[in-house]
């Protein structure tokens, strides 16, 4: 990127402008059952403009970052606004914020692998879960990785440039249970990274696929769970989907301003007392987070929001312009995915705090329930009411694991279910493979302890 | 573009490939957005792209660009080629043969007429207030126009010009501290000559959201029947292809349907046809991997006669390529008024939204009903919320015990309303 082309560029729009040069460098490869079904990898970049015109804002967004493409956009971006302002004048609104002035790399250090090593990489786990496990039906391994650049200069003096890599490997195997697959993804591995910063020997590797091929056996062994409200652990890599989907959506400002229920809870009671949650922006807990945000792409230095503390809703996520409207600080949740993205309001990375209680004593503390582990896909709603795939879990009877079941999807009403929570596990798991999607992908850490709560359990 | 897709092939044969395929596109996208039905935001975006596709060694690789400068396109077919040859050899990889047909398309609108643009999404706003003022809306209406250039080594050459509108909301009602459920609506249009509220039975859920301020849990369990909205049958139909029909739950050999192909699989109600390139329809013209895209029968009565998979799928599992991926479908509607559907349900569920985790492999589906009512009786009683489905999908489309005569269409899809047995209903 040549940062000086957009620095000599920021004369070019009057009034309130952010400019942002932005790549994105992806690739990824899949094994289905020893085939290479996808060998794929791709540069995405570009330049984008955002003026502001009165209340209203143009968008420009073209590859060609020449010092003429970036004029091109810009003078795009002020017509923009200007055609809707000449229409719809409204009142500005961008909240003042403190602008970003920094530079973070998270680039390896160490040389790059070729592709032949990373295809040898995933061929070599692949043959090893073949030669081991003849009697799985199938068997996906898949490799991918994100590499984000980003340089954002703003009309009021934000002027930064962040590189953000992340990397994981991801296996899936189908077991058999009277003719009928039952597939269950394993963790992923990886997160804030390169290839070459999590992955070299496949040996390494073996014990974790030895553990999931017995976890994928016992799910075969599964029954269907019962419908209906359940008393439920969420293992820790399903309260961080938690955090994300029944928190973290609600809390949006933008989502708020539309209809959310949270609107008009600040200051109010709506969980537990155990739980307190932060969208924390790159350090949590002394660790940089899996998807570190330093500055938004609106150039705003970006910083911890406090969602929940002790049961309280404490705060939302904000744009400039929300932030505005609803007299808070913006705190650096504008992000946008591709470099032909505008700016929404985003999570970074949510996490609800670890409590006190091993898990072993929540698990003894259940009479009648299910520990449930493994999430696929979740959703959430402005009524407050969200749900989530469930890839496996155990039955628990008188607070002893007892039969594995099958898939399900469990839901609830954020802020009904947080007031259910009667026990928060002393550890806290990261989750970081996926992508929330609103209207664009965006990459989020999501985080959490095991949380004892009652939650709707789809089933038979 | 043939100049650039002709430069790639050559630097990727030059780099060692035997075979290789370019598709160039270069498009542009206008788009108005609404937030809190406002109109707030007016986008420009211009794109290119470009997609090559190695064959060497018998490996497989491909690398997309979105610069088009000469020097990124030679360096691009160079990296194409060595990933190729960096993949395990598989006779499966191939591109597309040379067939007889029209090799260039033109389809729908070259300009954006702004001005529309921005009438159209004032005039929904407008309406939105003045007949629904509990609804808050946010959105856009966009055009899109796009040239792409396909060209391989086997001498195929293919060119589409497409152009359309498009508009997605999102809506809720908000009342007394009160918030309904998210609903939605969206499609593309050759020309947006209707209003927006008109367009993919928007008014309908847009007075529906009002009425789900009003949504109350349902207790207990039971199964019934469920009746599936047009844009929640639609989103039925795609798990179901990406669960069984796709070339990945073929490969792996994990589809119950893998040795069904041309035998009853569903109910003799159900016939679903999938349309890009029938004409009216916004659609595409040319494949991913390569051919003019065809229009198909996915089911005909019931019988599945087709999967849905690629060249590459098609000679992993030695069953037919698919002349489409199964997008722009379209189940045939039925004779049943929407009241006859629903006549003799004594108790079941109107499912407007599914909000549900991935399906199993076997087909095993559980969500929540979202934007959903309570029939009892033979009609909607009332709106429900916190309301969990669950059953499996190849004894949903088996238990099929009507379709509806009308559809909606939204450019994307045509469906109807489709009544279904044997799902699992329950209540917080």
């Amino acid at each position: 990127m040549d940062l000086s082309l957009l620095r000599s560029a920021r004369g070019l729009m009057p009034g309130h402008f952010l400019l942002r040069l932005h790549e994105n460098r992806q690739w990824a490869v899949t094994c289905v059952k020893g085939n290479i079904t996808r060998n794929t990898a791709s540069v995405s970049g570009g330049v984008c403009a955002g003026a502001f015109c009165g209340g209203s804002w143009g968008q420009a967004s073209s590859p060609d970052i020449s010092a003429e493409g970036i004029r091109a956009v810009a003078a795009a971006a002020s017509d923009n606004a200007s055609f809707l302002a000449r229409r719809l004048p409204l009142p500005p609104s961008a909240a003042p914020a403190e602008s970003a002035a920094l530079c973070r790399s998270h680039a390896s250090g160490k040389p790059p692998a070729t592709q032949k090593e990373k295809l040898d990489f995933l061929l070599s786990l692949d043959a090893y879960i073949a030669n081991k496990y003849p009697l799985l039906q199938s068997r996906t391994l898949a490799l991918s990785a994100i590499d984000t650049e980003k340089h954002i200069v703003t009309s009021d003096g934000a002027d930064s440039h962040t590189l953000v890599p992340r990397c994981h490997l991801y296996v899936w195997m189908t077991a058999e249970k009277d003719g009928q697959p039952v597939e269950l993804m394993a963790p992923t591995i990886g997160g804030l990274g390169a290839y070459e910063d999590f992955f070299s020997a496949p040996e390494a590797f073996y014990e974790p696929i030895d553990l999931h091929y017995n976890t994928v056996t016992e799910k075969s062994r599964g029954v269907r769970p019962d419908a209906g409200l359940k008393e439920c652990i969420l293992s820790p890599d399903l309260a961080g989907i938690l955090a994300h989907e029944a928190v973290g959506h609600t809390v949006e400002a933008d989502i708020v301003l539309g209809g959310s229920v949270a609107a008009g809870l600040l200051g109010r009671p709506v969980a537990s007392p155990l739980i307190s949650m932060t969208d924390f922006a790159h350090t949590a807990f002394g660790q940089v987070c899996p998807v570190p945000v330093y500055a938004d792409d609106e150039g705003v230095l970006a910083r911890d929001a406090e969602l929940i503390k002790d049961g309280v809703l404490t705060g939302y996520m904000h744009n400039r312009d929300t932030a505005c409207k609803l007299e808070a600080e913006p705190l650096g949740n504008a992000r946008a995915f591709a470099f032909s993205d505008e700016p929404l309001i985003r999570m970074r990375n949510t996490c609800i705090h670890p409590g006190k209680s091993p898990l072993s004593d929540m698990i003894a503390s259940v009479e009648d329930g299910y520990l449930l582990s493994h999430p696929s896909n979740g959703q959430a709603d402005s009524t407050g009411e969200f749900m989530f795939g469930v890839e496996m879990g155990y039955e628990i009877k008188k607070g002893r694991l007892s039969r594995p079941i099958l898939g399900t999807t469990v839901s609830g009403v954020a802020f009904d279910m947080l007031k259910t929570v009667s026990a928060v596990s002393d550890d806290l798991t990261w989750v970081s493979s996926g992508f929330c999607g609103k209207k664009q992908p965006m990459s989020v850490g999501m985080g959490g302890p095991a949380i004892l709560c009652k939650l709707n359990v789809g089933g038979v | 573009m043939y100049e650039l897709t002709s430069r790639a092939i050559g630097g990727m044969a030059v780099s060692g490939a035997q075979k290789a395929q370019a598709r160039v596109r270069c498009g542009e996208t206008r788009e108005i957005n609404i937030q809190e039905n406002k109109i707030t935001l007016m986008r420009t975006l211009y794109n290119t792209s470009a997609t090559l596709t190695a064959i060497a060694g018998g490996g497989k690789g491909s690398l997309t660009v979105n610069s088009l400068s000469s020097r990124d396109i030679d360096e691009a077919a160079k990296d194409a080629a060595l990933s190729a040859l960096s993949s395990r050899s598989d006779d499966a990889n191939d591109i597309s043969p040379v067939e007889p047909g029209e090799d260039s398309f033109d389809h729908g609108p070259a300009e954006c007429d702004n001005e529309l643009l921005y009438n159209r999404l004032a005039e929904f706003l407008d309406e939105a207030r003045a007949d629904y003022p509990e609804i808050l809306a946010e959105g856009s209406v966009s055009f899109t126009t796009s040239d792409i250039y396909l060209e391989n080594s086997n001498g195929v050459r293919l060119r589409s010009r497409e152009g359309h509108y498009a508009f997605s909301l999102g809506f809720t009602a908000r009342s007394g501290g009160r918030s309904s459920s998210m609903n939605g609506a969206g499609g593309l249009s050759l020309d947006l000559g209707l209003p927006l509220m008109e367009q993919a039975g928007l008014r309908e859920l847009v007075a529906q959201s009002v009425r789900e301020l009003d949504a109350a849990p349902l207790p207990g369990k039971f199964t019934g029947d469920i009746i599936l909205s047009p844009p929640c049958l639609d989103d039925f139909l795609s798990m179901y292809a990406s669960t069984f029909l796709s070339d990945s739950a073929l490969i792996a050999g994990t589809s119950p349907l893998k040795d069904k192909l041309g035998q009853k699989v569903a109910s003799e109600a159900l016939t679903v046809v999938s349309e890009p390139a029938a004409p009216g329809v916004c659609g595409y013209r040319i494949t991913a991997d390569g051919y003019r895209a065809k229009d198909i029968t996915i089911f005909g009565g019931g019988v599945l006669n087709t999967f849905l998979l690629s060249l590459y799928g098609s000679k992993k599992t030695g069953f037919p390529r698919a002349g489409n991926i199964g997008d722009y479908a379209r189940v045939l509607p039925g004779t049943l008024t929407r009241g006859e559907l629903m006549e003799s349900v004594e108790r079941g569920l109107l499912v407007g939204r599914f909000s549900g985790g991935n399906p199993a492999e076997n087909g095993d589906f559980s969500g929540v009903a979202k934007n959903s009512f309570l029939i009892e009786r033979g009609a909607v009683s009332r709106p429900v919320c916190e309301t969990m489905v669950s059953g499996n999908l190849l004894s949903l489309f088996s238990s099929v015990q009507g379709v509806s005569s009308c559809v909606i269409s939204n450019g994307m899809y045509g469906q109807p309303w489709l009544r279904v047995s044997g799902v699992t209903i329950s209540g917080a």
